[in-house]
């Protein structure tokens, strides 16, 4: 603010006018954002010093400040344990292809109910794929060990009509990752769309109608209006969900895996959670809450520069 | 838009049945649910129960409804999301109209920006958190479930993009004309962005509803429990550890408590509400909008 | 005009979310002021707060505090008192508990909060990492531990000498001082011990009576029986429904634990999996990595590999094991007492002739087999430091065990709450009082009172409390009542789970583990990725995904892993 001041001052009466006009319309914009300034110190940013606890041997009757610090040793901690190295892969295996995939298949699903013109037909599909959002893995996990049971699940059973072995998917390592991601997206994508509709939603109308006057296809207005009206979106939700690269899902997966799928199956939030049921002590999972938050700050922030450098556009 | 060309009716056809697939994969798990639900405990408890009730009768509806602490809970949630939702959009659309000016626009514009983000990444995780609303006075009050969580960050960056997206003619227009921010907000961005607004409400609206561990860790009585969190009491896996050294009283409950229709009716009533909020909101996601000309 | 008129809205809508702010800010504020005024009553009632210390130490040890104190809580509510909540919201507060301590103790009790019992370890990590504590604090063992390590605790070992009274300390004779002990750290008494019978935890055999009958088979008397019985059970159609359905042996993906596992059939061969046993020497050895296990789970991949364990074992947990079991699916499993409850009793629900029966476990060679036991405090209540009188806390303990028992001198059954009543009389519930402990071998008495009513016709034991609730229901079962049967399997004169314990009792076959204390430092450092080393290799071997060789690379790995250090440790701190 200073620097502008002194700027209109030199600049004699007019500029100091401008500046003033500015200030009187720049104003109410701060004052808007001030509730969400002041709620979000005390709210998000005081709690922060609790970061601390990740460099501490913390004992709660001493406080993150008094507690004995320790550097780095919650870090190498978890660093130097044998499954360690093991679990990161996994973790970061299943979290990409659930990125992916918990993108693109929503887009195309908002697209493909874009282009029903039955409105009737348009929302019931809408209101029924969104409904699995809604069950918890604890239910979902005891229908799936049904579904996919290799003696009397539906699954295997359509497998052995068209002469295929009956596959034990929970139990086999090369496969359950990916029954992580499918399940996944098969929860998740119904819920994912709504933004999606919103976007084609919110494109300005008078663009198809133009495309149609040039004589453009259906096909050619989803290319050449849908799917550069959504974009912005597009590449903001793609940005905002690099930063799940080390969250693999921990409620499913604690929930569907078992020892038989350790090696494939065992990611980083379900080995920290079974560390802590020995270890009750903060400064591990602290550490690697840090080490995560860390790790998805620059996913995101490398997601922000390459979407401001290769789209022009940033995303906030 | 006129010429529909038997390819157009193929892939029409094709489509329809495609998604109604889909939807059908959707809704088995809630079927199986129902169905549970609507069957005879033993049935139930032997796994007999797939899509269609076994031995069906309603007693554990009646049951559930007649739990007077399934009651309070839903009150408790329909209040929580009641003024969860009316902070949580009153501050979204607050910060969002400012950040999605351009940094001329707005002295600063970029350090609130980068400011709010932060929070959506780093926190100072449990227990400062609990400590934080311990220190302020709000524990077991609602308030304690709507202020940490008041300024919905990711709300705001999906709103500023939508905002965004409006023409910037029609805010400098306006301006132009005479209105104040106030008016340009309330006239042309908000009418505009019904699509985002009905998103964000229903995101809001489901988050509040499905929220229920910090109901666990900031309610001092399970009398104040929202009903997500109530349900996750009776969800809960136990653990059977416990069991070897429960007393007699304790173990007669174990029936009762593992009762799977029961659990399912509760799931279903506590789900059936959030399920119908989003037909009401359909309809801003199925007209488009339509803004002043196109040019060229 | 229009633009001027913007202004005071903003201006408005910005202060109204101040407002709604303030507002917020102040109703917590409320909160807490209630809280303050209440604990201000509290203290003007008892006349002067401040002398309070000054007049305790006058007052008679045993006896009453004649201006009354205030002592802080929390309570896990177990589901019968969850339901009482939901009919009379301030029933943890005003109950014949909190009465009796006011009126006969002079002690107030505040409950800084209550928890669902399921989530009361949860809720007490976070209340014990930001030092959030009430002066009497009900820990497990990994909290007792914690609130030891971090200087919270209280060393009570004078104090409970001195005002533990008679009838208490009779009780921790008849626990064999064994929770007591678990409670002492390093010489000192650290907490509080709620007993439960550790005997109670004993391993048995759980079949279906019926399929035994059908095939004209007997009870198993060794592990060769077992074999038999499930192979039979698998092969031979023993529900008689012309389907091959059934398999023998129920187990759960966790292998270890109370319902469906292992752990007795390890027993039946002298391996211990999660014990620490003497090697001869006085020397503790982990009993998990010895070869009677290797052998246990080379049976075991027999078994898996002829079918007659479900295939997908490695997949289900309790709830989908129960599962088979109620459907008819599975005829025998290692479980304990409890499984008549839950689910056993679904099963007798869904079928009535499913006649669920227990069996001690038995041994591969001529030595009985012997079930393990371990502590008998899960829970211990431990006193904060910064207490002012802690001797209230030995008062309140004394209080339910002088009015709960059955078999104390002050019984008043009003206290424990008549059976299936707590919805008309929501506030009389044992499960109310703020410290509670039992009667180590209450649920043995039981069983062997219930015996001499229904074998000798003894009609005195009806006397005691607990005995005629239990024969009542009993007599009620074989009048026909289907729903009572778990109350037959579980103390009944027949085969019941009690039965089986009593055996054990006769013939001395309680094994006590060696190492019932705390975790040991390594063992909570390493733990983790020992017993997911573990989970991981015998599943895979059971499984044949694994040669049953591959234990041998588990032991050698587990004691490198930190299984040493932990054998260390445990032997210096035993």
């Amino acid at each position: 603010m200073a620097s502008r001041q002194t700027a209109a001052q030199t600049g004699g009466y007019t500029k100091r006018a401008r500046a003033a006009a500015k200030f009187r319309h720049q104003f109410p914009m701060h004052l808007m954002l001030l509730p969400c300034i002041l709620l979000v110190a005390v709210f998000s940013y005081y709690p922060m010093a609790g970061i601390l606890i990740a460099f501490q041997n913390y004992n709660p009757t001493k406080g993150f400040f008094n507690s004995k610090f320790v550097g780095f040793d919650n870090f190498n901690y978890v660093y130097a344990m044998p499954e360690t190295m093991q679990v990161l892969w996994n973790t970061i295996f299943i979290a990409l292809l659930k990125i992916v995939f918990g993108l693109l298949v929503p887009v195309l699903f908002a697209i493909l109910l874009d282009m029903v013109r039955r409105s009737f037909v348009k929302r019931s599909i809408q209101t029924l794929i969104y409904i699995p959002h809604f069950l918890s893995w604890v239910i979902l996990s005891g229908i799936l060990i049904d579904i996919l049971s290799p003696t009397d699940g539906i699954i295997n059973f359509i497998l052995k009509g068209i002469g295929i072995e009956p596959i034990f998917f929970l139990a086999n390592e090369k496969i359950f990752p990916y029954l992580l991601v499918a399940t996944d997206v098969w929860k998740e994508f119904g819920y994912g769309t709504i933004i999606y509709l919103a976007a084609i939603t919110s494109i300005n109308t008078l663009l198809y109608e133009a495309a149609v006057m040039d004589g453009a296809s259906r096909f050619r207005q989803v290319l050449h209006v849908t799917i550069p009206g959504i974009m912005p979106i597009v590449v903001l939700m793609a940005t905002l969900s690099l930063g799940n690269v080390l969250n693999a899902g921990f409620e499913q997966v604690f929930n569907l895996y078992s020892p038989v799928v350790y090696k494939t199956g065992d990611i980083l939030d379900t080995f920290v959670y079974r560390i802590g049921l020995q270890n009750s002590q903060y400064g591990v999972a602290t550490a690697v809450g840090l080490f995560k938050s860390v790790v998805s700050f620059v996913f995101i922030v490398t997601g922000y520069k390459l979407a401001s450098k290769f789209a022009g556009y940033r995303i906030f | 838009m006129h010429h529909r060309t038997f390819g157009g009716k193929v892939f029409e056809g094709v489509n329809h049945l495609f998604l109604a697939a889909c939807a059908l994969l959707c809704i088995f798990p809630i079927i199986h649910v129902l169905a549970v639900s609507f069957s005879g405990s033993t049935a139930a408890a032997a796994g007999q129960v797939t899509l269609w009730p076994v031995e069906f009768n309603l007693s554990s509806y009646k049951y559930a409804l007649n739990n007077p602490q399934f009651l309070t809970s839903f009150l408790m949630s329909l209040e929580r999301v009641a003024l969860g939702l009316s902070v949580n959009m009153l501050l979204t659309i607050f910060a969002a109209y400012p950040l999605s000016k351009e940094r001329s626009d707005l002295y600063g514009r970029n350090a609130y920006s980068w400011y709010l983000f932060i929070t959506i990444i780093f926190s100072g995780g449990l227990i400062p958190w609990y400590m934080t609303v311990k220190q302020l006075g709000l524990m077991d009050s609602v308030w304690a479930l709507i202020l940490p969580g008041a300024v919905p960050v990711f709300n705001v960056i999906i709103l500023l993009n939508f905002f965004r997206q409006l023409p910037k003619e029609i805010g400098e227009s306006a301006f132009i004309d005479g209105a104040g921010h106030w008016t340009i907000l309330s006239r042309i961005y908000l009418p505009l962005s019904k699509p985002a607004l009905a998103t964000l409400v229903l995101f809001t609206c489901v988050g509040h509803w499905n929220a229920w561990f910090d109901g666990l860790i900031l309610m001092s009585s399970p009398h104040h429990y929202p009903l997500q969190t109530y349900l996750q009491t009776i969800m809960i896996n136990r653990d059977m550890s416990l069991f070897t050294t429960a007393s007699q009283e304790e173990l007669k409950m174990l029936s009762e408590v593992s009762d799977r229709t029961l659990k399912s009716a509760q799931i279903f009533i506590a789900a059936a509400p959030i399920l119908a909020v989003y037909p009401f909101l359909q309809k801003y996601f199925m007209k488009g909008i339509v803004v002043g000309s196109v040019k060229g | 005009m229009e633009k001027k008129a913007s202004y005071p809205k903003i201006l408005a809508t910005a202060v109204l979310t101040a407002a709604i702010l303030v507002l917020a800010a102040c109703s917590g504020n409320h909160t807490t002021n209630n809280e303050s005024d209440r604990s201000s009553q509290a203290s003007q009632t008892s006349n002067d707060n401040t002398g309070e210390a000054a007049v305790s130490k006058a007052e008679d040890a045993k006896g009453k505090y004649d201006s009354p104190i205030t002592v802080t809580s929390v309570m896990g509510l177990s589901d019968q008192v969850q339901k009482s909540v939901a009919i009379k919201p301030d029933v943890v507060n005003d109950n014949i508990w909190t009465r009796g301590y006011e009126k006969e103790l002079g002690i107030k009790i505040k409950y800084l909060w209550t928890v669902p019992g399921a989530q009361m370890e949860q809720k007490m990590n976070v209340a014990i990492s930001s030092n959030d504590l009430p002066d009497i604090i009900p820990a497990n063992p990994r909290q007792f531990k914690m609130l030891v390590d971090t200087g919270v605790a209280m060393d009570i070992t004078q104090l409970f000498d001195q005002y533990a009274s008679d009838f208490t300390k009779k009780m921790m004779e008849a626990d064999k001082n064994i929770g007591l002990n678990q409670a002492t750290v390093e010489g000192k008494l650290m907490g509080i011990p709620q007993l439960n019978g550790a005997i109670d935890a004993a391993s048995m055999i759980w079949i279906r009576a019926d399929w035994l009958k059908n095939l004209g088979l007997e009870p198993p008397k060794t592990i060769d029986d077992v074999m038999k019985i499930a192979e039979a059970f698998t092969k031979n159609d023993p529900d008689r429904n012309g389907a091959n359905d059934t398999y023998g042996l129920g187990l759960v993906k966790d292998l270890m634990g109370g319902f469906a596992v292992l752990d007795g059939f390890f027993e039946g061969y002298h391996g211990y999996v999660n014990g620490w046993i003497d090697d001869g020497s006085g020397n503790l050895v982990f009993g998990g990595i010895q070869p009677p296990i290797k052998s246990a789970l080379a049976k075991l991949a027999e078994m898996y590999k002829n079918g007659y364990i479900d295939k997908e074992f490695s997949v289900k947990d309790t709830a989908k094991v129960a599962e088979s079991v109620t459907a008819g699916k599975v005829g025998m499993l290692y479980g304990q007492h409890w499984n008549p409850f839950y689910p056993l009793q679904d099963a007798k629900n869904k079928d009535p002739k499913a006649d669920w029966q227990a069996f001690p476990i038995v041994s591969v060679d001529s030595v009985p087999a012997k079930p393990m036991i371990n502590g008998s405090a899960a829970t211990f209540y431990v006193v904060n430091k910064k207490m002012k009188n802690p001797e209230a806390a030995v008062k309140l303990y004394n209080y339910f065990y002088a009015k709960d028992p059955a078999i104390s001198p002050d019984f008043d059954p009003a206290y424990h709450g008549k059976n299936g009543e707590q919805e008309k009389i929501p506030d009389q519930n044992y499960q109310l009082a703020t410290m509670t402990s039992f009667y180590p071998q209450q649920n043995l008495f039981i069983h062997q009172s219930v015996n001499k009513y229904f074998n000798e016709k003894d009609q005195s034991v009806l006397e005691n409390y607990w005995v005629k609730d239990n024969v009542e229901q009993i007599e009620n079962y074989k009048a026909g009542d289907n729903k009572l049967w778990s109350g037959y399997a579980w103390a009944g004169p027949d085969n019941s789970a009690f039965n089986v314990i009593e055996s054990y009792d006769k013939n001395d076959l309680f094994l006590q583990n060696g190492y019932i204390k705390a975790d040991t430092e390594s063992t909570t450092q390493k733990g983790a990725t020992l017993n997911q080393m573990r989970s991981e290799t015998f599943t895979k071997i059971i499984m044949g995904a694994a040669p049953v060789d591959e234990f041998d690379a588990y032991v050698t790995k587990w004691r490198k892993l930190g299984g040493d250090d932990i054998t260390k440790e445990v032997n210096a701190a035993k």
